[in-house]
């Protein structure tokens, strides 16, 4: 039988609390102030995170409503932003995988995939039991789903009241703890190569497209990489 | 902006976000964890978030773009060396990069 509220759950959870979480809220928190600044009110910031939970593409989102954009406009701009997201699926979706447990689980589950948990569960899931491991990122997902949400609203009503500097420093913390959790998890020839090349070619590209160097040098990387040492 | 455009703007970035999540699940069953093509769907994935990372540090968005590239750097860099220093303790380098960060802050734009 398929329990999905255990102790895995419960363990997930309390993952999500600690620094993953934390620095994650931290994002999102600028994201309210951003937010607040683009035009949208308390309740339209929460219902943003709540319903896309993805950060990069949110942020997209307020740029192309500040000019106007289209809905295509919008449509297309957060696709590609938040094109990622599908390899990234693709890539948890195996690791998590349980016999007989029903498709709508996965489905509803991968609405809390985003960089921290990923990189998260990507860098610990052989600590992790087969069979444990849905849960255990349910719970971690959840967490930082509800975390991210509430830091939105917060966010938004302390725009203006922190100071600029600690307001950017907050900032901050995200990028800095994603790379942290990047740099731990380089245990394998084709992902340091990979993330050495796609740091490298990312600013590069930047210069030439910068609406496409993220995909491209990261596509571009990743081709090379599994060339050179998988394939 | 009328509240209406800003909903529907708020609804379909969000079906534009869960699609990429949604067609990830739906082609999942073709990935195993042990095959080469979850070690090549790996590559791409870490591929496009270095990418992304160090557009952060060299190119940001937002309030980021006002402070110094060479401090955002400098502290990314300091903060490896602490994140090994440190035994790979990332609540320490992650805390530790971001007061200096704010340090530097203060004193170099």
């Amino acid at each position: 039988m398929i329990t999905t509220f255990n102790q895995n759950f419960k363990n997930g959870c309390l993952v999500g609390i600690g620094i993953p979480g934390i620095s994650l809220a931290a994002s999102f928190f600028a994201l309210g102030a951003l937010f607040k600044n683009t035009g949208l009110n308390a309740f339209q910031s929460f219902l943003s995170t709540l319903i896309s939970f993805a950060l990069p593409g949110q942020v997209v989102m307020a740029e192309t409503l500040i000019v106007h954009g289209t809905f295509l406009n919008i449509f297309l701009s957060v696709y590609l932003t938040n094109a990622r997201l599908y390899p990234m699926t693709l890539n948890l979706i195996p690791i998590i995988r349980e016999q007989n447990r029903p498709k709508w689980h996965y489905l509803l589950v991968s609405h809390f995939i985003a960089v921290t948990s990923w990189v998260h569960m990507l860098n610990n899931y052989k600590t992790i039991k087969e069979g444990d491991r849905f849960s255990f990122y349910f719970g971690l997902g959840l967490v930082l789903w509800v975390m991210s949400t509430i830091s939105t609203v917060v966010g938004f009503y302390t725009a203006g009241i922190i100071s600029k500097n600690l307001f950017i420093a907050i900032i901050y913390l995200n990028p800095i703890y994603f790379m942290c959790m990047i740099v731990i998890g380089l245990n394998k020839k084709y992902i340091v190569s990979t993330v050495v090349l796609s740091v490298i070619l990312s600013p590069l590209l930047f210069i030439l497209t910068p609406s496409w160097s993220v995909l491209i040098a990261g596509l571009a990387s990743g081709i090379i990489s599994y060339v050179v040492f998988i394939k | 902006m009328s509240s209406n455009y800003i909903y529907i703007a708020i609804l379909i970035a969000s079906l534009a976000t869960y699609l990429s999540r949604f067609l990830g699940v739906l082609s999942a069953k073709y990935v195993s964890e042990e095959g080469k093509l979850f070690k090549f769907v790996s590559c791409i994935s870490y591929g496009i978030l270095s990418a992304l990372i160090a557009r952060i540090f060299i190119h940001p968005v937002g309030a980021l773009e006002e402070t110094s590239t060479f401090v955002r750097i400098f502290v990314a860099v300091l903060t490896i060396v602490v994140l090994f220093l440190s035994k790979k303790n990332i609540l320490f380098s992650s805390i530790f990069g971001v007061i200096v960060f704010g340090i530097m802050n203060l004193y170099i734009h």
